[in-house]
């Protein structure tokens, strides 16, 4: 079956984008990293409606496909939940979308209709500064399921050491 | 006294976890929100049909609609429910509502928004789920709602705790006020319902037990030490 790919890409600051051509050739020529965006957790069937992965890090510049793998689903950043000067992003529903990060920091993002449900997820922008925001993003209410999904995002986020000041 | 077919249906599935509490429930479209008197018209609509496009931004607020009338205490505290989703699906694809899963399934605002497909109220069964950021496996769950139902109603619940849970089924008549009270389910229903079964194998076990020996008696013993009477 084929899937409307119409894909959309929105620069996360528009500031960031004029400093785009000092970013390193790598970040640019970099794949986009794919977030699929699932009813239904490939291994884990008790988990529904879900982004895969749900925490992902990222260098400045870089871009994520999130993929409209199964239906119903789009992604969409979380008021108050990225840094100060990045753009906010509102993908469609049933469509991939691209983003790309170029301001460091923490991104909580959601699928609108499912937020409440727990379909949360994170994505860290690596570079100085990333920590700026993190102390307002987790200070968001979340709604429902959301709020028990955030605190296990941080803690995963932390495990892999995405909490810790960058070293560039 | 009417009959169990004749009065409403209405199911409700708690999912109770460490800190937390989750409802779920479900009923024909029709008989939910007469059941917890609101109007239908919070339902998107458009020529008399349900408009799923506006689902695409969420039906929280729906669900939120839906229990203004409500009152929860867990743990005899009152709890401010926050619905997570609520959803109409066709009653003639009835959808499996027994579990937690089955609850968070049902709920999830699915292609119903880009489908062809077009439906009235009337042919449409609703689900919504709540969080509820309280609460424990061993909370004390009370639903009451604070005005009188005016139909007869079926009620079941699927109560679900550490490691067990139970189904209840109660039923309301018309005038009376919805209100369910629980105690967690406890592990001893499930070893209660063992029990018997427990019995049952050790008696078995022991009459297993005496024919081996009986046998094994048989082949050193002459057939009358085992109260034959063999010629």
């Amino acid at each position: 079956m084929s899937k409307s790919h119409s894909r959309r890409t929105f620069l996360a600051t528009s500031a960031a984008a004029t400093l785009l051509p000092a970013l390193p050739l790598t970040a640019q020529a970099q794949e986009p990293v794919v977030v699929e965006m699932l009813t239904k957790h490939p291994t884990e069937a008790r988990l529904r409606n879900v982004f895969l992965p749900r925490v992902v890090s990222v260098e400045a510049g870089q871009t994520v496909l999130f993929k409209a793998t199964d239906r119903s689903h789009n992604s969409a950043s979380i008021d108050g939940m990225i840094p100060e000067g990045a753009e906010e992003w509102d993908g469609r529903i049933n469509e991939d979308v691209e983003v790309t990060f170029d301001v460091p920091g923490v991104y909580g993002y959601k699928c609108t209709p499912h937020a409440a449900t727990g379909m949360v997820a994170l994505i860290v922008v690596e570079g100085e500064g990333k920590l700026d925001n993190l102390e307002a993003a987790q200070g968001v209410r979340q709604r429902g399921r959301a709020k028990a999904v955030f605190e296990e995002i941080w803690e995963e986020a932390a495990e892999m050491g995405l909490l810790e000041p960058s070293s560039a | 006294m009417l009959s169990a077919a004749s009065a409403d249906d209405l199911s409700i599935i708690i999912n109770r976890g460490d800190t937390f509490t989750e409802v779920y429930m479900s009923s024909s479209a029709e008989v939910l929100f007469a059941t917890f008197d609101v109007d239908p018209s919070i339902v998107p609509m458009r020529d008399n049909l349900v408009d799923y496009t506006d689902f695409a931004s969420g039906t929280w607020a729906i669900g939120d609609t839906l229990l203004t009338g409500a009152k929860l205490r867990i743990d005899q505290q009152v709890v401010q429910p926050e619905a997570m989703s609520f959803m109409l699906h066709p009653s003639a694809e009835t959808l499996s509502f027994e579990t937690p899963l089955d609850g968070l399934i049902s709920i999830g605002v699915c292609n119903a928004f880009t489908s062809d497909q077009s439906y009235q109220l009337s042919d449409l069964t609703g689900y919504v789920g709540y969080y509820i950021d309280h609460g424990s496996m061993d909370s004390t769950f009370d639903l009451a709602l604070t005005q009188p139902l005016t139909r007869d109603l079926n009620l079941t619940v699927f109560d679900y705790g550490a490691a067990t849970h139970t189904r209840t089924t109660l039923r309301f008549s018309s005038g009376a006020t919805l209100s369910v009270a629980l105690d967690p389910p406890q592990q001893t229903t499930r070893l209660r319902s063992i029990v018997p079964y427990a019995l049952a194998l050790l008696i078995a076990a022991k009459l297993l037990h005496g024919l081996f020996a009986r046998t094994r008696a048989q082949k050193h013993c002459p057939a009358r030490t085992i109260g034959l009477s063999l010629p």
